[in-house]
């Protein structure tokens, strides 16, 4: 279980939210809302563990994350504005070093590729690609990982219906076999069987 | 075991990442390149002159290039976001980054220290010289890639960083400077040069050990 403990943040001398405290059970979903501006990006990299509040714990297991990181990055994959992959390499070329990184089990590469429809730009060169095309390689990175928590910074940016909707279907498989996903979007879910608890940063 | 895999496949993707931008690769080698030989058409064709200067311009060459090639180490992966996933990732960030710096090295300076001979010729400096120039080099650059992997992990996150990091790295540069074109005075005058060797393996086994580290926490120090 995920648990933030009255957590405050500031950036460059502006508060931008405080006393913020929720807890995630696995199988469920967070969805954080809020207009531009109002953390919700600082608040991911928080609880991913690349930033550090003003004030306040993230825990897992009631634990803090700082207390085992290893053991916490192993649990998480993280995706923030930025997609993380190398524009020089090929989309299996990139898939498979994350797979590497991030202790992803073998073999799931191929399927990542064929669940986000990229099995024709396998070995194509991300620079070559869309936009779209090329978030879909980042997301990808989630099928590779073995991640129990995805903590997503607007995942459905330049992403077409289909997708959105393999996306959807791939965070309620997620949740299904157990896993948990913080997920900062505009967007209302589509998701059903799944619980979803909304935040609302002002 | 999956680290080895982990360190192995960062290595393998900075090596094709390089190979397929190979002006970057080049940049820095040409650089050399270029000085090297434009010193000997600026001065005076005495030899005893191009002798005696001749080991302190093949190093500040190598220092110079070397330098050239910093600001991409980690810029790049942060600003495509590869650095995060780096940072976050299970295993030890040290021994990630140690990696990237041997990819480094191997990219940047080991070229140098195939093509140094053959300046050392072209300042006319007698063949004796070119074994202690070359494990100089040998031994001299790879703690240039460390000591400047540190400083581009303290600027990562400035947008021109390049003239502060000249500033942060120079002055560690110093010693690396001194030892390794001390070997090759050294030895033209006579006095061997097991010493100043001795001093750069010292000193290469010590950034090894703990510049990764602190390579590590700058580069989590420049996220927080």
């Amino acid at each position: 279980m995920l648990t933030v403990n009255s957590l405050s943040c500031e950036r460059g001398e502006r508060l931008l939210f405080k006393d913020l405290s929720f807890s995630l059970p696995p199988g469920e979903i967070a969805q954080i809302t809020g207009k531009n501006g109002a953390g919700k990006s600082s608040l991911l990299k928080i609880i991913a563990g690349l930033a550090r509040p003003l004030s306040g714990i993230v825990s897992w297991q009631n634990q803090t994350i700082e207390h085992d990181r290893t053991a916490y990055a192993a649990l998480i994959c993280y995706l923030g504005h930025l997609d993380g992959v190398k524009v020089g390499l090929s989309v299996a070329e990139n898939l498979h070093f994350s797979r590497c990184l991030m202790q992803g089990s073998l073999n799931k590469e191929a399927l990542a590729i064929q669940h986000l429809g990229l099995t024709q730009q396998a070995n194509i060169l991300v620079e070559d690609l869309s936009a779209g095309q090329k978030r879909r390689v980042a997301l990808a990175q989630l099928l590779v990982s073995s991640a129990k928590l995805w903590i997503l910074d607007e995942p459905f940016t330049s992403l077409d219906k289909q997708t959105i909707t393999i996306l959807e279907r791939m965070f309620a498989e997620h949740c299904i076999k157990g896993g948990m996903i913080v997920v900062a979007t505009h967007q209302p879910l589509n998701i059903s069987n799944v619980p979803i608890q909304t935040y609302e940063l002002v | 075991m999956q680290f080895y895999q982990a360190l192995i496949a960062l290595f393998k993707r900075e090596l094709l990442l390089a190979f397929r931008q190979l002006h970057d690769l080049l940049n820095s080698l040409l650089f050399f390149i270029l000085v090297c030989s434009l010193f000997p058409l600026s001065m005076t064709p005495d030899i005893n002159i191009l002798i005696a200067i001749g080991p302190g311009i093949i190093w500040v060459a190598a220092l110079l290039a070397s330098l050239l090639s910093f600001n991409r180490l980690f810029r790049m992966d942060y600003l495509d976001g590869s650095l995060e996933q780096l940072l976050l990732s299970p295993y030890p960030l040290s021994g990630l980054v140690f990696a990237k710096i041997m990819a480094h090295w191997l990219l940047t300076g080991l070229p140098l220290v195939i093509i140094a001979p053959l300046f050392a010729l072209l300042l006319h400096l007698p063949t004796e010289v070119i074994k202690p120039l070359c494990l100089s080099l040998l031994l001299g650059t790879p703690l240039l890639s460390l000591i400047g992997a540190f400083g581009a992990a303290l600027t990562v996150n400035l947008r021109n960083a390049g003239l502060l990091l000249a500033l942060l790295i120079f002055p560690l540069y110093v010693p690396v400077l001194i030892f390794g074109a001390g070997a090759i005075t050294g030895t033209l005058a006579g006095l061997g040069y097991a010493g100043q060797l001795a001093w750069l393996g010292a000193l290469l086994i010590g950034g090894m050990t703990l510049l990764p580290i602190a390579t590590a926490a700058a580069l989590r120090m420049s996220f927080t």
